[in-house]
């Protein structure tokens, strides 16, 4: 099963704040077909989401010294699919979270690649 | 001497020696015998200090029949502690009166009390007495000696220590009335009123209690009702330090595990986007180990500093050290003291790490007249310490404008203001290459 182009059309945020990290996970959407906007900070995710709404959304829990529950809760408020990308186990998420579709850091390009096709492909 | 008296000497108990004004036994009774393990034969018409071998011959002894005696009529628990051959070390009270029918016919009556074995019961009463003592007053754990109506008997130095109080507030009170009735804890009630009276001990129970003076206390109560005395001990080990520690330690695993799989995760992106951009596995290898480094040696500042803090002059220069440039006549790195969060020091490190690799490429570290000065300085901006660093290239001519949109530069535009929230501007200028980066320093 070939992946490419799976997300032709969709927009996809993706939040990371490690650069190198944000730059794969900004590459493997683009090969897919996305259109990306990358950002690195709890502060820009949540001006990027008052200023377009996206299609799906890549979203680690650590950014710098924040976390980014409460850009998840806008997310689910404006019902844009996210995974959580995060080398956090599952348990440190709080309750109303735990059961979000996570990817587990460092991952697999295959696994992104399903995952982001599972959830935000359904969508297209 | 008449058969009445040679059997009630006899019936006696104790050792008892009858002898001549001379000190020739004139008789020893059954005790006597038995007690020093020697017959009638070789004690009988013998001189006292004679006997088995002159194990007899005590100075105290002679002193005793001889001139205390002579004293007196009769003297009464003369102790005596003596080394016998046969029997070893004995402690002896002696009773000694002297009976005289007529001034020819005197004899001494000599009762023999040995107590040996009740010394050493008492002196190892007084020792275990001692030994608990001690042994209260010197554990660490807080102790209490409870009497059957759970009234304090005692309590050791740490009880004290622990909660605060004084002997005077303690002792003889019920303990659920010592210090303002903080001791009246169900918890404990039901361990001192129900389980010990029937399983006669409880152990680590566990009590966490809002103490007035001390606070919130977790603590682990072991009791024991003594069988041979009626009393309760009650040792009571305080948790909440070690509880805190605890859970102390499970946050700083949890961290460290993040930092670890934060870092593999990004080991694993920097081979992947260096994998992309490199056209050979050659031009791979030596790009993404030289990254690596970069990223290990920022790994060694942040180790090195115990805080977690590095300092950015060290961070410059050691980055440009590994690259083979020392401040020298052709480098200068100025600044004020600036110290960079964990955060800062790795994208600060990356950033570096780019602008001197495309130095050694082909700026100022590739052409003998370049030069590089490497500057910042701090102000005070809402609230916040902005720091403005500038990368500064000169005596560099180019061939051709190097390649404007390559990875590493790509990562000097865009990396500190991704990962720190700032701005970085790089710009090729006729002398040479130009950085310059600003954001604001975390708190």
């Amino acid at each position: 099963m070939t992946t490419d182009r799976q997300l032709r059309g969709l927009s996809i945020l993706v939040v990371e704040d490690e650069f190198f990290v944000a730059m794969e996970l900004e590459d493997a959407m683009a090969q897919m077909g996305a259109t990306v906007t990358t950002v690195g900070t709890r502060n820009r995710a949540l001006d990027a989401l008052a200023s377009a709404r996206p299609d799906g959304a890549l979203l680690d829990v650590q950014l710098g010294q924040d976390v980014s529950y409460d850009v998840a809760e806008r997310l689910i408020a404006i019902h844009v699919p996210f995974i959580f990308t995060t080398g956090f186990d599952r348990a440190i998420l709080p309750p109303h979270l735990r059961d979000r579709p996570r990817l587990s850091k460092p991952f697999a390009p295959v696994d992104l690649e399903r995952l982001a096709v599972q959830i935000f492909g359904a969508r297209s | 001497m008449t058969e009445i008296a040679t059997s009630i000497v006899d019936t006696i108990r104790e050792p008892v020696l009858v002898l001549e004004r001379d000190l020739t036994v004139l008789h020893a009774n059954r005790s006597f015998l038995a007690h020093f393990h020697v017959s009638q034969d070789e004690t009988l018409g013998r001189r006292l200090h004679d006997l088995g071998n002159g194990q007899w011959d005590i100075p105290d002894l002679r002193r005793l029949l001889g001139k205390v005696l002579s004293e007196n009529e009769s003297v009464e628990d003369y102790r005596v502690e003596h080394e016998f051959e046969t029997i070893g070390r004995r402690v002896m009270l002696l009773n000694a009166r002297r009976l005289r029918r007529d001034p020819d016919m005197e004899h001494i009556f000599l009762a023999i009390s040995d107590v040996t074995e009740r010394e050493r019961t008492e002196s190892e009463l007084l020792a275990s007495k001692e030994f608990s003592e001690k042994l209260i007053d010197s554990i660490r754990e807080a102790l209490l000696v409870l009497e059957p109506d759970l009234r304090v008997e005692s309590a050791n130095q740490s009880f004290y220590d622990m909660f605060e109080v004084t002997p005077e507030e303690t002792e003889g009170r019920p303990i659920y009335d010592i210090g303002d009735g903080q001791w009246d804890i169900p918890d404990l009630r039901m361990g001192l009123e129900d389980v010990l009276p029937k399983e006669r001990q409880f152990n680590d129970f566990e009590v966490t209690h809002d103490f007035p003076t001390i606070g919130r206390r977790i603590m682990l109560l072991n009791g024991r009702a003594l069988d041979h005395l009626p009393r309760i001990l009650l040792a009571i080990r305080d948790e909440t330090e070690k509880r805190r520690h605890e859970a102390d330690q499970k946050v700083m695993v949890g961290e460290l595990q993040h930092r670890v799989k934060n870092i593999l995760a990004n080991v694993q992106s920097i081979a992947m986007a260096t994998l992309r951009r490199s056209s050979t596995l050659q031009e791979f290898e030596g790009t993404y180990l030289q990254r690596l480094n970069s990223l290990a040696r920022a790994q060694d500042l942040l180790l090195r500093e115990g805080s977690g803090y590095v300092n950015l002059h060290e961070l410059v220069s050691s980055e440009l050290a590994a690259h083979g440039w020392e401040e020298d006549g052709r480098l200068t790195i100025d600044g004020p003291n600036v110290t960079l969060s964990r955060r800062e020091t790795q994208a600060f490190a990356m950033l570096v790490h780019e602008l001197a690799t495309n130095a050694v490429k082909y700026g100022a570290f590739a052409q003998p007249e370049g030069r590089l000065d490497v500057t910042w300085s701090i102000a005070r901006k809402d609230g916040n310490v902005g720091l403005s660093f500038e990368w500064r290239e000169s005596g560099v001519s180019f061939d051709e404008p190097p390649g404007r949109n390559g990875f590493g530069t790509g990562l000097i535009r865009q990396s500190v203001g991704h990962m720190l929230g700032g701005t970085s501007s790089l710009d090729f200028t006729p002398r040479g290459a130009v950085c310059k980066v600003e954001f604001a320093l975390e708190a």
